[in-house]
């Protein structure tokens, strides 16, 4: 559940009328999977806060400021914009619908379809799932069962030699240099083991882990990327907090999408 | 010991209980590792320990970028919680000249925290990841937390109980949801009706690893202790490779648990040149 702005116009087809919206009030507007623009809170404030600015973000006419939200008990809110009391927009406190987990690469949503779309999935992957402690059904060689994020990386060592390589390496991106000031980091090619014992004082940076490309849950904290093996990329703990939960960059889903598949 | 009912059910948190569950978690990882395989849905991917048994901290990740720490001392135990996107800026209201790179970045997750668990807030803010934050032409190093909770004698609070948004709050939760003296994977208890049962199923499968687990840890409760001979044949049927078993038992000898008769094993030296992602000119 999230609080829901009324916006002005139709920004679900109007794109010009939906870039102002993103320029003005960011991750909180986006296009659902079903195709619908909306902008969704995880705060009433946050809320309120923009809801007083869709007058004039959208080019009509600017609502009035300097009037307080109003809770109705039920969890939504009434935010009078005119001199009239009758003149309000809504606040709703309602099921957000899900990000589209499309990705768009040269002006066309594109599916994550990355280096591990011929692993099997596990029955009923969804959005927000995780892939540790979720059962691969695959057996673990030792009596046991491996969960999705260990055959990940089992699948990842099986064709690298035995050691861990970045789906992701040589990809740049900047970063804090020795002074703290911007310098350009690359991704490693092979990466630490996350259970051993560290080799160096950088093990959070260099350790592997496998990475939901569309992320896990988007930035209003609700469900998004899935636990397909499509959406998996083994990447440094460096870059999985640089990527954070943002919309993937375009080179890293023409990457993923254009690596070769790992063989299960 | 305290019980809260909450939105993830009936939690009872306890410092003792809790000291003995990061311990014993940490051991199963070890447990569960590439090659050993010796319990499947371990609670834990990504271990890491510091500190012994009266003053410590427990680094529990997920070995995809999600993590939790709890960090104890004799007056109580601090817990912290880490999802991607969701870190003292984005979600603690932390403005971003205020980032210390220090236990103070992510106070807000422990409202009301008392002075005489400060020393347990500096152990586990010490295991918490950073993330970069753009200051202008530079960049600072935020400690990565959005949720967490504080344990202090009859007393339980935090960020955990009061936000409505779940940052992180189911992995702490499972601190609150022991099961004899186990700190169970998340999927246990939050996971599909059917990977639940499957979890349960190879719990009930792995019975005798996890009560082998169990007389290590109590004996290690005790003071520091050595496996017996049995208890390495069943953990390493196979003798795995000399680094991989090195590595395990280096990992075990810093919660006190060694091989029998082994000496104290010297850590070999850690990489310390430069970081290895700047770019070489």
């Amino acid at each position: 559940m999230r609080y829901h702005t009324l916006l002005v116009g139709n920004p679900s087809f109007d794109v010009a009328l939906r870039n102002k919206y993103i320029a003005a009030f960011g991750d909180a507007c986006y296009m659902s999977e079903a195709g619908s623009f909306g902008c969704f809170y995880k705060k009433s404030q946050d809320a309120c806060d923009d809801a007083v600015k869709i007058g004039e973000v959208s080019g009509n006419a600017p609502y009035d400021t300097g009037y307080m939200c109003q809770a109705d008990g039920a969890g939504n809110y009434t935010l009078q914009i005119g001199a009239d009391v009758a003149n309000v927009t809504y606040i709703n406190y309602q099921a957000a619908p899900r990000q589209t987990p499309f990705i768009e690469v040269n002006g066309m949503p594109m599916e994550v379809s990355g280096p591990y779309r011929n692993l099997t999935d596990p029955a009923g992957v969804g959005p927000g799932d995780p892939f540790l402690g979720n059962n691969s059904g695959v057996p673990d060689g030792d009596g046991g069962v491996l969960d999705q994020q260990k055959y990940v990386l089992q699948v990842n060592r099986k064709q690298n030699g035995g050691k861990i390589r970045s789906d992701l390496a040589g990809f740049t991106w900047t970063c804090t240099g020795a002074d703290g000031g911007l310098t350009t980091c690359e991704e490693l090619e092979f990466l630490e083991e996350p259970d051993s014992n560290p080799k160096s004082m950088f093990y959070a940076d260099t350790v592997a882990q496998v990475h939901h490309v569309v992320p896990r849950k988007d930035p209003r904290c609700c469900p998004w990327g899935t636990n397909s093996y499509k959406n998996a990329a083994v990447i440094s703990g460096k870059l999985n907090r640089h990527f954070s939960n943002n919309d993937p960059p375009t080179d890293e889903v023409k990457r993923l999408n254009g690596a070769q598949a790992y063989p299960p | 010991m305290i019980e809260r009912t909450t939105r993830y059910g009936r939690l009872v948190f306890d410092r003792d209980a809790i000291v003995r569950a990061a311990l014993r978690a940490y051991v199963e990882a070890i447990a569960g590792w590439h090659p050993f395989h010796r319990v499947s849905f371990a609670a834990c991917s990504e271990p890491r320990w510091t500190g012994d048994l009266q003053r410590g901290a427990f680094y529990n990740g997920d070995g995809c970028g999600d993590y939790n720490v709890v960090g104890w001392t004799e007056a109580g135990v601090v817990g912290l919680a880490f999802e991607l996107g969701f870190g003292p800026i984005e979600h603690l209201d932390l403005p971003v000249d205020a980032v210390t790179g220090g236990p103070d970045d992510v106070r807000g997750a422990l409202p009301g925290l008392p002075a005489e668990l400060t020393p347990a807030l500096v152990l586990a803010a010490g295991m918490l990841l950073t993330g970069e934050r753009r200051r202008g032409d530079v960049y600072v190093e935020e400690k990565l937390a959005g949720v967490g909770f504080w344990l202090h004698g009859d007393q339980v609070a935090g960020t955990l109980f009061d936000d409505p948004v779940d940052v992180g709050a189911r992995q702490l939760a499972m601190w609150g949801l022991l099961q004899g003296g186990r700190l169970l994977p998340r999927a246990a208890l939050f996971s599909k009706p059917q990977n639940r049962a499957d979890v349960a199923e190879w719990a009930r499968k792995q019975a005798p690893m996890h009560t082998l687990m169990d007389t290590v840890v109590n004996r290690r409760l005790g003071g520091p202790t050595e496996f017996t001979a049995d208890e390495i044949e069943m953990l390493f049927p196979t003798p795995p490779d000399r680094e991989q078993l090195l590595g395990a038992q280096l990992m075990l000898q810093k919660v006190g648990i060694t091989w029998p008769g082994s000496p104290e094993i010297p850590e070999p030296p850690k990489w310390t040149g430069p970081n290895p992602f700047w770019r070489q000119p």
